[in-house]
């Protein structure tokens, strides 16, 4: 898989907890997604709709990941806004089928920026244009412009889109690298202003 | 093939507004769905139950469409033109036996209501056939007997429609003016066909059995168009009927309640009256109350909230009855109502109505106007529920057959807007803020206590103080009518003089410049002009002069000598006043300062 020694390099010598969160509406295939990237895997994995949310910690080169898979449906959603704490990246999961709901995936991931942990404080969002397999999936620029993502500042919040199918992982790679790259990028230069920043944006 | 077409026609029809309009999100808009429905002809239902909730809905056009997403699910032609539909769990399901309830859709047409289980036609129930009426009875019985030949039989009908009778098939059919041949119509049915009647199903409701949740087994309401009110378990056993009065015909149910504990169904009928049937002393019985709401005009929509009955009718007017019958208020709508929909969420319920000129408002419980959302075109049906695993959406379609879908913002706030609009009624929100009242503090109660103990010094020193401000005052108006103003003065409403002094000398003679200019535009006459100065330090020869006229624009000039006297040779002011010829106060004053004289040696 690669993904958790590529995070772990990108943290350098930090060692320690490297927290995910993980968003999305329901049904858009955030639990099959962890499922996929998890080291050891259950050999059959059935996906069911997530109850509040679950938290997935696992060892991998040396780096405690803790994963925390939010459930999307409505009645849980007000819980996203309390694990955002300490968390070192987003990703943003959204059904590229599910066209009927883009708006209100625009209206929460609108929420999730407007986060005072997220904005200015420069964390990564990675956006997976999910189920991109199943026909009528709509293209990433379409679930960009839809997600009104285009209108991001890139200093503020470094985004990046990436079409998926979480059921096989194609994909996943391709967003990992981008989330790789920009936490590394992002590192290096705290280490040449650590001295400016007292509060940094969460990374230990 | 949908989203072509939409392309299309999206070239001369404008999308609706994106986003966030007030608590809705606009989500979808499909400009050539083509629905031809009313709001009773459409409804959300989990068809598949996965969560991913579907719109079903019966055309006009006789077809059976069902919406999931942004896509037609499926589509089924129907069998009649439809009247009302309804969509059920409750189907017992022998091939899946995990799942129990099947979800099934009923459709009312004509006399009849057609079920459908996973969307395919599976049963179909016929209203009860009506009795004839008494009339129509004894008509025909006495014409069987042969008491009455054919032409009475034909008067005596035709006076019995004309007294309001309902006449069954048989005796219209007799009475049609084209009917060529009585006496085989006669003999051919007259002798035997029964005189009862089908009739046709107006509107359709459900009601849950025994629990509340979504999901549990209904039972099914359906109206007539002779006033009865038929309870079914689906498909087909009925288990109670209820006979409205004479002239009532429903056209729009409002449930409430459990069918097997206790419920309370309000049935708006055409004649203008909201009739209420509850359940009977008998388990599984209906009966209809006493309690009758008779409207000014023709219901056109019914909505149940928990605590209220709302009734919109044809002159624009929506009232809220308590449900015991009386009214709570009523509120006049700018356009007609074309449905009213009670919208439940997870905090609140609310109530949605649909007006023809496009709009949609959204009332709370207390008749606050929380929000309108502005729709492009006229309103045919509107729908709350929950769609496509979203707990709120709102669907409207418009009488040109667009179909549009809102979703709820789970943020959005539905209590009370701060701000008042004119549409909202209701005391002011003011009445609700306490007054601030500030607390006593310690300072103020020693300053009271003071107050209380020294009342008599605080009093004299309140007068003292008084005394001196009024002789302040008496001082300061005293100085002003002598003084008069310095420099320039007004001399009545139209005239106006200024003043220029200047001395001149070296001591001890001095001489003093005066230059009077009148800026008014009349001439003035006999100025007395006066000086005051010290006299132990100067000596005048004239302390005083006349000017005999001043002519406006002008300016006179005048030389008077003044010498110093002081031996220490001590200088002093020398005031001016130029009087008035008629009252006391000068006209203008001017003060000079007199330089240090020279000393002479004497
Ligand atoms: N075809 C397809 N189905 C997917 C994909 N990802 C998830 N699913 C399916 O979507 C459903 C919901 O997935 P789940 O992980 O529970 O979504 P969650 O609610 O976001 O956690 C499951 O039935 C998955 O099998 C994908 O990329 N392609
Ligand atoms: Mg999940």
């Amino acid at each position: 898989m690669g993904l958790f020694k590529k995070i772990a390099s990108a943290m350098g010598r930090s060692r320690g907890n490297m927290r995910i969160l993980v968003v999305g509406l329901d049904n858009s295939g955030k639990s099959t997604l962890i499922e996929h990237i998890k080291p050891n895997k259950a050999s059959t994995f059935e996906a069911t709709p997530t109850v509040g949310f679950q938290v997935q910690e696992f060892a991998k080169n040396n780096l405690n990941f803790t994963v925390i898979d939010m459930s999307g449906q409505s009645r849980y959603r007000t819980l996203w806004e309390h694990y955002f704490c300490n968390v070192h990246a987003v990703i943003f999961v959204v059904d590229s089928t599910d066209r009927v709901r883009m708006c209100v995936a625009k209206e929460e991931l609108e929420e999730v920026l407007k986060h005072d942990e997220v904005q200015n404080s420069g964390m990564p969002i990675l956006v997976y244009a999910n189920k991109g397999d199943l026909p009528g999936s709509m293209s990433r620029q379409e679930c960009a412009d839809e997600l009104g993502l285009s209108g991001l500042n890139d200093e503020q919040t470094p985004w990046h889109i990436e079409k998926s199918n979480a059921l096989v992982g194609l994909g996943v790679e391709e967003g990992v690298n981008w989330l790789v790259q920009t936490l590394q990028s992002a590192s290096g230069r705290r280490e040449t202003t650590e001295g400016r920043r007292s509060s940094g944006s969460g990374h230990k | 093939m949908s989203s072509i077409l939409a392309g299309a026609a999206q070239v001369e029809d404008p999308l609706p507004e994106k986003g966030r309009l007030g608590p809705w999100l606009a989500a979808w808009h499909d400009p050539v769905a083509g629905l031809t429905c009313n709001g009773g002809c459409m409804q959300f239902m989990d068809l598949s139950r996965n969560g991913d909730y579907k719109i079903v809905v019966a055309c006009r056009a006789m077809s059976l469409k069902v919406y999931q997403g942004t896509s037609i699910f499926a589509e089924h032609p129907l069998l009649d033109e439809p009247s009302g539909l309804c969509a059920f769990y409750g189907v017992e399901d022998n091939t899946n036996t995990a799942g129990g309830e099947r979800p099934a859709v009923a459709v009312a047409a004509g006399p009849y209501i057609f079920i459908y289980k996973n969307l395919r036609p599976y049963f179909k129930f016929t209203a009860p056939l009506v009795e004839p009426s008494d009339e129509e009875l004894e008509i025909w019985t006495r014409y069987r007997k042969g008491e009455v030949d054919a032409d009475t039989l034909k008067a005596l009908l035709a006076k019995a429609t004309e007294d309001g009778v309902r006449l069954g098939p048989l005796s219209t059919d007799f009475l049609a003016p084209d009917l060529e041949d009585r006496g085989s119509f006669l003999s051919a049915r007259g002798a035997s066909e029964p005189l009862s009647r089908t009739t046709i199903i107006t509107c359709l409701a459900t009601m849950n059995r025994a629990r509340e949740e979504e999901g549990s087994p209904v039972c099914l309401l359906a109206g007539t168009e002779d006033g009865q009110i038929v309870f079914l378990d689906p498909p087909c056993k009925v288990l109670t009927t209820a006979q409205l009065p004479r002239g009532a015909v429903p056209a729009f149910l409002a449930v409430g309640g459990l069918f097997d504990s206790d419920w309370r169904l309000a049935v708006a009928c055409r004649n203008g009256r909201i009739y209420t049937v509850k359940d009977g002393d008998v388990a599984k019985t209906a009966v209809v109350t006493g309690t009758v709401i008779s409207l000014e005009a023709t219901p056109c929509g019914l909505a149940r909230l928990p605590r209220q009955v709302y009734a919109a009718t044809t002159d624009n007017n929506l009232h809220a009855y308590h449900l015991k019958g009386r009214r709570d208020f009523s509120l006049k709508m700018p356009a007609l109502v074309v449905q009213l929909e009670a919208m439940e969420t997870r905090s609140t319920t609310c109530l949605l109505v649909a007006l023809a000129d496009g709009n949609v408002r959204l009332y709370d419980a207390e008749k606050n106007l929380l929000h309108t959302l502005k729709t492009q075109e006229p309103i045919a049906a509107l729908r709350f529920g929950p769609y496509a695993r979203e707990d709120g959406a709102l669907a409207v379609v418009s009488v040109t057959g667009k179909l549009t879908i809102f979703m709820l913002n789970r943020k959005a706030d539905l209590r009370k807007p701060k701000t008042f609009g004119a549409a909202t009624a209701g005391y002011p929100p003011e009445q609700d803020i306490p007054l601030k009242v500030p607390k006593k503090t310690k300072l103020y109660v020693e300053q009271t206590q003071r107050a209380k103990l020294q009342a008599g010094e605080i009093h004299r020193a309140f007068q003292k103080d008084l005394c001196l401000l009024r002789l302040t005052a008496a001082r300061a108006y005293v100085k002003t009518i002598t003084d008069g103003r310095q420099g320039v003065s007004a001399v009545g409403a139209a005239a106006s003089l200024r003043l220029h002094a200047q001395c001149q000398g070296l001591g001890p003679n001095f001489k003093i410049k005066l230059e009077l200019q009148n800026q008014g535009d009349r001439a003035l006459t006999n100025l007395p002009v006066a000086f005051t100065y010290d006299r132990d330090i100067y000596a005048m020869e004239k302390g005083q002069f006349m000017v005999s006229a001043l002519i406006p624009g002008v300016s006179s000039r005048h030389e008077i000598a003044i010498t110093n006297i002081d031996e220490g040779g001590a200088a002093g002011s020398v005031r001016i006043l130029v009087l008035s010829p008629s009252g006391p106060s000068p006209l203008v004053s001017a003060v000079v300062n007199m330089p240090l004289s020279e000393l002479i040696d004497s």
